[in-house]
């Protein structure tokens, strides 16, 4: 199990970070220089066209993140267009505001795109954004005195100048679009890395049920971000309107919203250059086949497979490997270490000893549970005794986990009552989370691209606390997990994993704490560890555990209350000897240990 | 800063490098003197006349004749020793250019073509890319050679256009005499594509049609990936059409006519316009669909020569297809514009489009299109006047050896103006202008005639 | 009223027409949750295939609809093996792949047979029911489409191996477990779902007739049934088939027809926004 020590050095994270550096100057040069390299019409045609694709695709990368595909990008980009538009040549409102404008309609109907399809997942929502794009498509063509029909509308002006420079000139145009690139960019940072709103819509896009359990408001984020990146593209297709000086529905056919969604993924949708790269990529490679325009479907489609077959995380992350490949920075996983290093005297937390006669921070009242007509859980009554480590059992499917589920929000309550602090409630994830219900899962939910030290301070920052640096501290030593803190998590071993899930559930110092499992697939030494792990994190943070175990000796030694569930009834509750003997449990119980 | 993410001060730092560059970009460079355009209008010492075509993105059956004709009246000039300007003889060059049926494809194409110095374009099969093109094509002291109308494109202001086909206003109203007093129809169903073009075709021959007491009972509208026409077929019917009006949409008419055959309109006559594509003439099924089909097309349409012949013989060879509807857009234009750079002397486009009259009127006889003359607008290019002929589709024609539409008896029809007369308004006023008539019937286009 | 039964008519008879093209997805979908971007791509070629068989070999229309079969099958047994399968379970390369097929095929198609029309020979005879007119191209479509659709049902639900299909699409890995080779089931699926879909073109090229634009209208017909209908739910095609039919019928008789295809579009995103499942489709269970 464990070797020597063995730390990431830390130079090869240095190297990485300059590389990184050096590569977004050379493409901020780069970018910046290239008009007067490519300097004819032609060309600055097409690095405008590049600057305006990059900014739909990081608008785009933006929902994507957040987990859901929009085949409805480009038509963002018409609403923006067609707005900004309408506004200028029929209401002769001055072009700026007008594309302002133009943003916020464009945002507006983002967000009422959102609210139609939340319940949709993955394809249904992509299917339902194409549904969109099509339907935007049949109004542009149909409303011919307002749209102009399907001819559309031309003589757009371009903008006008500012401090004499012109727009009419295609390099002040680029460079203007490279602006716009600039800002979605930006918007990109803040809602990923950069703000406490786009760490979350970040996790919610990885895991949408930890994110939800770690108190992420899912619909609210996500029409956020449907907003943020609705705007960009109305942005982005007002400018390209008022480049082209014109527009009409063959502009925005709804494969060309899937193209966009192929420059996102080209490029790597989880970096913040990606969707450029990919962008200029695609938008030269059919510019490039114009020659053999003929040939040019064929070759785009052979493009993609060759992208799908070859490098499927996107353009960037493969040219990053290959730098690092040629700079020979390898990421290094250090074993784990059981040696001791000096950790904070003491788990920070403002909850002391429990008293008895506290008002039980869960009850439970005839509580039923029911998918469709079967009743999962029924007549669970239940007072959750205060600071203690209350034991779950039963027999496989009996109903554990969905207990479990109840509790945060994700199963139905479908009768009887839950009390919080005396307070009938009904839980949601996000709800449950505020209050200070943390949970682990059995099958180990980490965020698996982000590092051990990255996940746990999210579990601290996402339900809304602020990540105490002493206490995520405490619990990394206390855990032992420093010397692969900086690790990403997905490639850590079964007991890695449910360390960090523990660490998570415990970093933002929560009043309740539901650990499902969490020994299972482990072996007697790491058990052992383990529950001295979760003994010593319980007497230290005085907060309340329900914990579902099969292994019984576990249970015997650190529960001081136990409950067995069978086919969805309490059939026992109390001491753990008495249960123990009790004869209904022992006849349920068949199996295990 | 992580592997992959970025802290703030990384960004705060890229942001200001990046400010500070693009604002040295704008501001600084541009002091920088525009380039002098080359007053030369060569390309790499030849003339470079363009076509700029769908080759992706929609109608693009039509390309490929029309490709084939600028080519080949671009190589039979060259056989002939190019175009001669000051004693020197200089060949001509085609850069093709793929317009892709979209405003933002014509324009891209046209920019790449303008900037290996074409000065030249023929084609543009949508409306969108020459919508585009047109006030882009001004500046860069370019001529657009168009066939393409549509009352929101081909009367728009641009000094630098010719157009070399009819206005949809003027055969409109013939087509309405002819199904009135020959083919005696009364009511009459049409679908047409929708957009200006289409909408031009209807009008002028609603107008007619109505002034002479027929009805159009019903208005149905052609998508461009419409396959299903039915519901619409069955509302004709249901109304007793006794005659159907396509008007464009090339492969979906030829969709639109098959359904109503099946569809209970088997035996009414169809009139079209535009709508005929190669399926009529390599397809069995297409050729007994439209069998009979009244259709205005040029003159050169109804007749067969050696010249006819030769084409023809050299067209088919090359792509397959006969000649047709495409084919005459870009055979004569292109002619005549090489042909105005020697009368005029020049290259340069704006001269060349002032020589246009004149080389239309001494070049007649050389002209497969028999053109009666140029209408020269003030701001609004040149219009080409070519006489049309009213004629019937032959579906048992050997198209190998002689014309496809055979010109209907009556001479009326034969060689009919297919231009509104210079004292139209339309060639002054502003295409959005309401008051306008844009669709003069067949009694008021004769009176404007005098 | 007559001409109200007429759109009635013509709706039923689109309906089974829609359902034909859309059968072949309701399987790859429903079994293999695959989202097939390609699945118009090779429903065209597989019409192609039929039409150069009959055009230049001059094969009887039988013998034409069962090389379309074959082709089909192929098509899809090869888009399986080498794409899909690899790609199980991320839905992004699902969809690039998908993609990326359909654009070389559309391509591909254009290069090597021209963007024009293209016919198989029919008559235009219609048959009259009374004062009602039913094109016998269309009543033809619309009947295989009834046979081909019933016999999918019936296999899936009634035969042994419509068993093990049902058990391989519910849970792939403990149809694993209990011995069935789920590559093996996959692949069949996939050839016969493509097989279909060519056999549905060929029996609408007398309709719709044959371009390479066919695969756009078939992806999407068949996209919006699928998904009304429900995932996997062969009643479900049929009667999202039906649906649609009636309705775009209607939609386009009564409604001037640059509006009218906003109606069927607008009807699938009420059922996405109520009822995502589609109408006979399962919901899936929250984790």
């Amino acid at each position: 199990m464990s070797s020597m020590i063995q730390t990431a050095p830390k130079n090869w994270v240095n190297t990485a970070c300059l590389l990184n550096r050096l590569g977004a100057i050379a493409l901020i040069v780069s970018l910046v220089a290239a008009p007067l390299i490519a300097s004819n019409q032609y060309y600055l045609n097409v690095l405008v066209l590049m600057a305006l694709n990059a900014t739909l695709a990081t608008g785009l990368a933006i929902v994507v993140r957040a987990g859901r595909l929009s085949l409805a990008q480009a038509t963002f980009s018409g609403i923006g267009g067609y707005t900004s538009g309408l506004l200028v040549m029929k209401l002769g409102m001055d072009y700026w505001p007008a594309l302002l404008l133009a943003g916020m309609f464009a945002a507006v109907v983002g967000v009422l795109l959102g609210l139609t399809s939340l319940r949709l997942r993955g394809f249904y929502f992509a299917i339902a954004t194409f549904t969109f794009s099509q339907l935007v498509i049949i109004i542009l063509r149909a409303w011919t005195p307002v749209t102009g029909g399907m001819s559309g509308m031309f003589g757009l002006p371009v903008p006008p100048d500012i401090l004499g420079i012109s727009f009419l000139n295609a390099r002040n145009y680029y460079y203007l679009a490279l602006f716009a690139a600039a800002l979605s960019v930006s918007a990109s940072y803040a809602c990923s890395a950069g703000t406490r709103f786009g760490r979350g819509l970040t996790v919610l896009g990885e895991d949408e049920v930890l994110a939800r359990a770690l108190g992420v408001p899912a619909t609210r984020y996500r029409l956020y971000a449907f907003a943020i990146s609705s705007f960009i593209g109305g942005v982005a297709g007002s400018l390209s309107a008022h480049f082209i000086q014109g527009i009409s529905p063959s502009d925005i056919q709804p494969i060309a919203s899937v193209f966009v969604v192929v420059m996102v993924m080209a490029g790597g949708a989880n970096m913040l250059l990606g969707p450029i790269v990919g962008a200029v990529v695609m938008t030269a490679v059919p510019e490039l086949l114009r020659a053999s325009a003929q040939w040019s479907m064929v070759f785009y489609g052979l493009f993609l497979l060759a992208y799908v077959f070859f490098f499927q995380n996107g353009l960037l992350p493969l040219l990053q490997k290959a730098v690092y490949r040629i700079f020979n920075i390898t990421v290094i996983r250090p074993e784990y270490s059981i040696a001791a290093i000096d950790r904070p005297a003491a788990y920070p937390t403002r909850r002391t000893a429990p008293v008895a006669g506290n008002i039980a921070h869960l009850q439970f009242g005839k509580m039923q549970c029911n998918y469709g007509n079967l009743a999962v859980l029924q007549e669970i009554d239940w007072k959750i005794e205060n600071g203690c480590i209350n034991g779950l059992i039963g027999p496989n499917g009996a109903g554990k986990t969905t207990f479990f589920n109840v509790v945060t929000g994700v199963a139905p309550l479908s009768g009887g009552r839950m009390l919080w602090k005396g307070e009938a409630i009904v839980p949601t994830p996000e709800s449950m989370a505020r209050r200070g219900v943390a949970r682990t899962f059995q099958h180990a939910r980490i965020l698996e691209n982000h590092t051990v030290f990255e996940a746990i301070s999210l579990g601290a920052e996402l339900p809304g606390s602020k990540p105490e640096p002493a206490r995520l501290e405490w619990l990394i030593s206390k855990l032992k997990l420093q010397s692969i803190r900086d690790v990403r998590s997905g490639g850590l071993t079964h007991y890695q994993k449910r360390l960090v899930s523990i660490g998570m559930a415990m970093a933002s110092d929560c009043e309740v704490l539901l650990l499902d499992e969490p020994l299972a697939g482990l072996d007697d030494t790491e058990t052992d560890e383990l529950t001295q792990i979760i003994l010593d994190l319980h007497q230290a943070a005085h907060n309340t555990v329900l914990l579902i175990e099969h292994k019984l000796s576990v249970i015997m030694r650190i529960c001081s209350h136990l409950t067995v569930l069978d086919q969805g009834r309490i059939i026992a509750q109390g001491a753990p000897k008495a249960v123990a003997s009790n004869e209904d449990v022992i006849r349920a119980y068949l199996g295990d240990e | 800063m992580t592997e992959n993410n970025w802290t703030r001060r990384d960004f705060l730092a890229t942001a200001t490098i990046g400010g500070v560059a693009m604002t040295a970009g704008m501001g600084g460079f541009s002091f920088e003197a525009r380039a002098e355009s080359a007053t030369s209008f060569l390309s790499k010492g030849k003339i470079s006349f363009g076509t700029i075509l769908p080759l992706s993105g929609g109608f693009t059956v039509v390309s490929q004749p029309w490709i084939h004709a600028i080519k080949y009246a671009i190589d039979e000039i060259n056989t002939a020793g190019g175009v001669k300007i000051d004693g020197k003889s200089y060949q001509v060059d085609n850069p093709v250019g793929d317009e892709q049926y979209s405003a933002q494809g014509g324009l891209t194409a046209f920019k790449k073509l303008a900037a290996d110095n074409t000065h030249f374009t023929a084609g543009y099969v949508s409306v969108e890319a020459p919508a585009a093109v047109q006030g882009v094509n001004e500046q860069e002291d370019h001529l657009m050679i168009l066939g393409i109308t549509g009352k929101n494109l081909c009367l728009t202001k641009n000094k630098l256009r010719f157009y070399e086909y009819a206005l949809a206003q003027a055969t409109g109203p013939y087509m309405a005499h002819y199904a009135y007093n020959v083919l005696k129809v009364r009511k009459i169903g049409s679908i047409e594509l929708a957009n200006t073009w289409g909408e031009d075709f209807y009008f002028s021959f609603k107008k007619t049609f109505e002034a002479l007491g027929g009805q159009m009972v019903s208005r149905g509208f052609l998508q461009p990936n419409q396959t299903d026409f039915s519901a619409q077929i069955t509302e004709m019917a249901s109304k007793g059409v006794d005659a159907l009006y396509i008007i464009m949409g090339d492969g979906p008419a030829s969709a639109v006519a098959l359904q109503a055959r099946q569809g209970g309109l088997a035996d009414i006559p169809i009139l079209a316009q535009g709508a005929w594509g190669p399926e009529m003439y390599l397809e069995d099924q297409g050729r007994k669909t439209m069998d009979g089909a009244v259709y205005p097309g040029v003159v050169a349409y109804s007749q067969w020569s050696d010249k006819h012949q030769k084409l023809n013989d050299k067209l088919f060879k090359d792509t397959k297809l006969y000649l047709n509807n495409w084919f005459w857009h870009g055979y004569d234009p292109t002619k005549i514009v090489l042909w105005a750079m020697e009368e005029a002397n020049s290259l340069d486009p704006r001269k060349v489009i002032e020589a246009i009259p004149d080389t239309v009127k001494k070049r007649k006889s050389d002209l497969m299109v028999q053109p009666a003359g140029t209408i020269k607008t003030a701001s609004k290019g040149i219009y080409l006047k070519i006489p049309m002929t009213i004629g019937r589709f032959n579906a048992n024609a050997d198209f190998a050896k002689g014309p496809a539409l055979i010109a209907v008896k009556d001479k009326m029809y034969n060689g009919f103006p297919g231009w509104v007369p210079e004292k139209w308004e339309g060639y002054t006023a502003d295409p959005s202008d309401t008051k306008v008539n844009w669709y003069p019937t067949l009694d008021e286009l004769k009176a404007m005639n005098g | 009223m007559q001409l109200f039964l007429q759109q009635a008519i013509n709706g039923v008879m689109l309906g089974g027409m829609f359902s034909l093209m859309s059968i072949g997805l309701t399987m790859m979908f429903g079994i293999m949750k695959t989202a097939n971007f390609a699945y118009g791509a090779l429903y065209m070629i597989g019409g192609y295939a039929a039409f150069w068989a009959s055009s230049l070999l001059g094969t009887p229309y039988w013998l034409s609809l069962l090389i379309a079969f074959v082709v089909g099958f192929g098509m899809g047994i090869a888009v399986e093996v080498i794409g899909f399968r690899r790609f199980r379970g991320n839905e992004d390369a699902t969809l690039v792949f998908g993609l990326g097929v359909a654009l070389v095929a559309r391509g591909g198609s254009v290069l090597a047979w021209g963007s024009q029309t293209r016919y198989i020979p029919t008559s235009f005879a219609a048959y009259h029911l009374g004062p009602f007119i039913l094109p016998s191209a269309r009543i033809w479509a619309a009947l295989a489409s009834v046979v081909i659709v019933l016999a999918v049902y019936l296999i899936v639900v009634r035969t042994k191996w419509g068993r093990v299909i049902r058990a391989v699409a519910d849970n792939s890995e403990r149809a694993q477990l209990v011995g069935f080779d789920t590559s093996f089931q996959y692949a069949l699926v996939a050839g016969l779902a493509t097989g279909l879909s060519a056999v549905a073109c060929v029996f609408l090229i007398p309709v719709f007739s044959l371009s390479p634009t066919v695969d756009d209208s078939a992806l999407y017909t068949a996209m919006t049934i699928v998904i009304l209908g429900g995932l996997g739910s062969i009643v479900g095609c049929g009667a999202g088939g039906f649906i649609i039919g009636v309705v775009t019928a209607f939609s386009f008789g009564y409604l001037n027809s640059t509006i009218a295809p906003m109606v069927p579009l607008l009807l699938l995103l009420i059922v996405l926004a109520v009822r995502p499942e589609g109408l006979f489709g399962r919901r899936e269970r929250a984790v």
